[in-house]
């Protein structure tokens, strides 16, 4: 019953349909069914206010089939007063009659059986009754006829009597982040490497050296690093020494007339560096006194790469031969590496100088024993030149090798079993690659179309970033002693500074491990 | 098999005030079904029905009529505890795995609870009447029950087919 006390607004029109006389009801406890829902009582068509009845039935919630369930219902006390508006006009008293003839409560007579009937056509419209006083015999029997029709009535449209289904109205409440079941059921085995996972790498440059000059020839290579901190780079003749630690600027080095300088490489020291010529000579400069120490002569072609491994300086040659010097005896040249078809020009002892790798213009990848002159593994899967070689620095074994413009992949070795063990389609001419020693990362140089730099995080082997470092294609690119800057020079004759291995105050001790004193060089090494 | 809970307070706080009431109807016995439709949000159809048959047991009525407080308190011939719960336990259990013959739902969808009550039941405000919201031509596919001293449960999950 607190419903009826409390009725709010919406449960008021569904409940009470179009009864405007409802609080004049009296109560019928004694009948044991009587509730909030056997109150409402159908006015006659006369008595009922049009606006009412045209109200409730529009309603847009109470649907028609509960409509009909309710007056249903209601039927229990309507029946209650006398049914002047039923077809048959019948009185009280007649009514009175016909109930106690009834004997049968399964078999509804004719009469009962049809005022049902016209009681369900007529409930959405209109119904009679009004509160009128009536005897306690009387409301019993009515009830139990009522009860009759209910039933077959309920039979009739497949109701079930004395329930009614109630909704939660209120609607749930919305998921906030969308939902994507994908995710729940079909989760990756890896998960990938995703914008958070993901290292920031600044994009831009931290600073930018004309390089005039700069001859734009893929084979060469005319930039590197020392230990030291110096820059050197050969700009056609002449050699220059940038140093990163006061941003000086000497020329080392002219070379003489009618040849250029293809290649330069530091020593392991950083004390000395040796130049390849155009015309086959190989020189070792001491860069503090700015004098030659000696001249190593002997290829026939340019030597368009080299690379050290303590006192051993091997350089490779535009006639596809590869030999190595001792730099401290006379007959300098101790072993020779043929197997190259065409110009040498990757060249890259291992840490430990355990093995050399390199890579020619013949599209062949060798990896040599340092004892022995034949090659251990040849390894043909390039389609062009390799240039671009590197040493894994914290797994001794893992070699990358990047092809040129045809060939446009990075592949990866195991050299001591000689497996391919990863490649990349970069999608672009590999020209130097370089692992960082900070990050689990390799970053490559490309040249067309986009001459981006391309950060890999090995081996997941996914991009972390491309940047776009120059107008033409990067020639040439070298690693700071401390790891962390790379330095890239391209045929747009700039040479490009670029801190994308920032070491976020790690590492870096262990990284200058081999310098005198880590914490030194890492100031030393602000860039000026 | 992993059985999810939400941890999104607002339908913590939607069932919530739903269970709340519940329990007012099942201490004294007035509800006979319990029902959550699940219902595709593009095209207001209902795809799940999960179909919960209260049945109060004899005992309970008398009970229940002379007093819902007291009849919580009747040890006599008690089901033990450990018992119930395992029932319950297997019934969560199924119906976790009914989803692996429940077809995927497609797109977004929400859920409606619905109770058949008794037609003299009180009802606050948020509970409207409304239709049965039944799926046509469902699939039915009866689960387990579990009773109490006081209830017995029937689970039934209807669904349909779509074209298949």
């Amino acid at each position: 019953m607190s419903t009826f006390s409390t009725p709010s607004r919406p449960v008021r029109r569904t409940l009470f349909f179009n009864s405007p006389n409802v609080p004049k009801q009296p109560r019928l406890d004694s009948a044991g069914t009587s509730s909030t829902l056997s109150f409402p009582s159908f006015p006659s068509m006369t008595t009922t206010p049009r606006k009412h009845a045209t109200k409730s039935i529009g309603k847009p919630n109470s649907p028609l089939r509960n409509d009909v369930a309710l007056s249903d219902w209601a039927l229990t006390s309507s029946a209650l007063g006398s049914v002047n508006s039923t077809p048959g006009k019948i009185t009280k008293k007649e009514k009175a009659l016909r109930a106690s003839a009834k004997v049968d409560r399964f078999i509804p007579n004719r009469q009962t059986s049809n005022t049902s009937i016209s009681k369900l056509e007529a409930s959405e419209s209109s119904n009679t009754s009004t509160a009128s006083s009536d005897t306690a015999t009387d409301s019993t029997q009515s009830v139990c006829e009522s009860l009759q029709y209910r039933t077959s009535v309920a039979e009739a449209c497949g109701i079930a009597l004395n329930t009614r289904i109630l909704e939660f109205q209120p609607a749930a409440p919305q998921s906030s982040k969308p939902v994507d079941l994908r995710s729940q059921y079909n989760r990756p085995l890896r998960p990938a490497a995703n914008a958070q996972a993901r290292r920031k790498v600044p994009t831009g440059p931290e600073r930018v050296l004309d390089a005039p000059g700069l001859i734009d020839d893929y084979y060469l290579n005319l930039l590197d690093w020392s230990c030291g901190n110096q820059v050197a780079v050969a700009l056609e003749q002449t050699v220059y020494i940038w140093s990163a630690s006061t941003g000086s600027v000497s020329s080392l080095m002219d070379s003489t007339n009618g040849t250029y300088v293809s290649s330069v490489r530091w020593s392991g020291d950083g004390a000395y560096l040796s130049v390849g010529l155009s015309d086959g000579d190989v020189q070792i400069w001491d860069v503090e006194d700015q004098t030659k120490l000696r001249s190593m002569s002997g290829h026939s072609a340019r030597v368009g790469v080299l690379s050290w491994d303590k006192h051993m300086l091997s350089s490779g040659c535009r006639d596809g031969s590869i030999w190595n010097h001792d730099v401290r005896v006379a007959q300098h040249k101790v072993s020779e590496f043929n197997n190259h078809a065409a110009e040498v020009c990757g060249l890259e002892w291992r840490a430990d100088g355990a093995q050399l790798a390199s890579g020619g213009n013949d599209n062949v990848v060798n990896i040599w024993d340092a004892r022995s002159s034949t090659p251990k593994f040849t390894k043909t899967n390039h389609k062009a030149a390799v240039k671009a070689l590197a040493w894994c620095p914290w797994q001794t074994n893992l070699l990358a090798s990047g092809g040129g413009s045809q060939d446009k992949h990075i592949h990866f070795w195991n050299s001591t079993t000689g497996a391919r063990v990863n490649s990349i389609d970069t999608g672009s001419q590999v020209t130097s690659l370089r692992w960082s020693s900070l990050y689990k990362e390799i970053v490559s140089s490309h040249g067309f179309p986009n001459n981006y730099l391309s950060i890999w995080s090995y081996p997941t082997l996914t991009k972390n970033v491309d940047i776009q470092a120059h107008d033409s294609r990067v020639l040439h690119t070298a690693l700071s002693p401390d790891g962390q800057t790379l330095a890239t020079c391209a045929s747009d004759e700039n040479l490009k500074f670029w801190k994308i291995f920032e070491s976020m105050g790690r590492k870096v001790a262990s990284a200058g491990s081999t310098l005198a004193s880590g914490k030194d060089m890492a100031k030393t090494m602000m860039i000026r | 098999m992993n059985m999810l809970v939400t941890i999104d307070s607002e339908v913590k706080a939607y069932i919530k005030k739903i269970m709340g009431q519940l329990h007012k109807w099942l201490v004294s016995g007035k509800i006979s079904k319990l029902i959550v439709a699940i219902t595709s949000k593009d095209t207001g159809e209902v795809v799940e029905r999960w179909q919960f048959d209260v049945q109060v047991l004899s005992g309970t009525v008398s009970a229940a009529e002379s007093g819902s407080s007291e009849s919580a308190k009747e040890p006599d011939h008690s089901k033990p505890q450990e018992e119930i719960q395992k029932e319950v336990q297997a019934i969560i259990r199924q119906i976790t795995a009914s989803v692996t013959f429940l077809p995927v739902l497609e797109g977004r969808c929400t859920f409606n609870v619905l109770v058949y009550a008794d037609g003299d039941v009180q009802a606050p405000v948020e509970w409207v009447d409304s239709d049965a919201k039944t799926i046509k031509n469902a699939e039915q596919v009866q689960l387990r029950s579990f009773s109490t001293d006081k209830h017995k449960i029937d689970t039934l999950v209807a669904y349909s087919l779509g074209d298949a």
